[in-house]
């Protein structure tokens, strides 16, 4: 599993571009979970009851880093297609993070959406833990479809005749 | 062809990212306009927002009021409550600096008010603040059903306040009108989220507005500013 891992980030361009999309992404989902605040005093603050979201939050910008950077790899390397999944896995992962209720993004499904926006909040919130993960193995499964692609020769259909 | 377009996505995307959180930044720390002439009492005076109704912690005549706009629902309302504030009351409120009042920004979902009405029956019985802890220290999810009506009186009740006349408070939607006054002004400021803040100074200069679960760090220095 981690050959196609090398060989994409044995390039320096890949391995900024995913330090980039990491740290994005992580300062979107402490930004949005109220654990970092940069204004009137910039801190990090991560209280006992944040500690879970934020390990699966840190995971979720991990993988997306590595993700998104290979499949811009194969992207401009290859001819098969990007994966899907990473996709999928990358907006769970943000309306999961970044949806409960209490942050802007929340309100503003809260204010802007009546009932409809009551129940994606809340069904956002209260699920935001089993979301967080269902994310994570998205973001694995796309990992390993990326992996195939990668390292994987093609296979003739039939006998191979 | 599709190619350009992917990479211009995920672009997108990163750009949607940083943007959504500098929008988060914009909306947390203002200092409001008190533009009502002098002639008339501000809406964001000490007068105006502190009322004989609204729970009140720690000295009235402090230099400094902090005022909350919470949704008993709100789990970063609940963070402030169990984390943030007992340092605030232990560094700023008990020494007589700071005063914290408790206003109300019901938008989680449909049992923010009858939780905000009943606080405010809690409050009649000189109860508020107990109140407000109990509910706090024992949130469930939002909008399960833990902050209904029946599992608010029994809330109560099991707290020993006097159970007739909380039940009929609550039933009477006695304080629905404040509740909806609360609200209306949270709006009118402009809050993007619970809990937000006020921050009042008794000189009568401008409040500085705040919306988070701000950490104590963050109250400390805003309150060292003020104070010095």
């Amino acid at each position: 599993m981690l050959s196609s891992f090398k060989l994409v980030f044995q390039n320096k361009f890949y391995i900024f571009l995913a330090s980039i999309i990491f740290t994005s992404f992580w300062i979107m989902f402490s930004v949005l979970g109220e654990l970092l605040f940069f204004s009137p005093v910039f801190i990090f603050y991560l209280p006992p009851d944040a500690i879970f979201v934020f390990i699966l939050s840190n995971i979720i910008s991990a993988l997306m880093g590595i993700v998104l950077s290979m499949n811009v790899y194969i992207l401009k390397n290859t001819m098969v297609k990007m994966s899907k999944s990473s996709f999928v896995g990358s907006t769970v992962g943000m309306a999961a993070g970044g949806c409960a209720s209490c942050s802007t993004v929340g309100f503003v499904l809260l204010t802007s959406f009546g009932a409809v926006g009551v129940a994606a909040s809340t069904f956002l919130s209260v699920y935001q833990i089993p979301l967080l993960i269902g994310s994570i193995g998205l973001l694995l499964w796309s990992y390993n479809s990326i992996h195939n692609k990668l390292t994987k020769s093609c296979k003739l259909k039939g006998n191979g005749t | 062809m599709k190619k350009p377009l992917i990479i211009g996505g995920i672009i997108s995307v990163i750009i949607a990212v940083i943007a959504l959180s500098a929008l988060n930044l914009d909306s947390t720390d203002t200092v409001m306009e008190n533009t009502s002439p002098d002639s008339f009492v501000s809406p964001l005076s000490f007068s105006n927002l502190i009322t004989s109704d609204t729970p009140l912690k720690g000295d009235p005549l402090a230099p400094i009021t902090l005022i909350e706009y919470g949704d008993f629902q709100c789990p970063n309302c609940g963070r402030f409550a169990r984390d943030t504030s007992p340092q605030i009351e232990a560094s700023y409120v008990e020494s007589g600096q700071v005063s914290i009042a408790f206003k109300h920004f019901p938008v989680v979902g449909p049992d923010s008010k009858p939780a905000a009405m009943a606080s405010q029956c809690a409050n009649d019985q000189g109860m508020f603040w107990e109140f407000h802890d109990e509910l706090y220290n024992n949130q469930g999810h939002e909008n399960s059903g833990w902050a209904n009506r029946d599992n608010l009186k029994q809330i109560a009740s099991d707290m020993g306040l006097d159970q007739q006349s909380f039940d009929s408070c609550l039933d009477s939607n006695k304080y629905q009108s404040l509740v909806e006054k609360d609200l209306s002004l949270a709006k009118q400021i402009k809050f993007t989220g619970t809990p937000s803040f006020l921050v009042l100074k008794n000189d009568g200069s401008k409040p500085q507005a705040l919306t988070g679960a701000y950490p104590f760090a963050t109250f400390q220095k805003i309150f060292e500013d003020n104070l010095n």
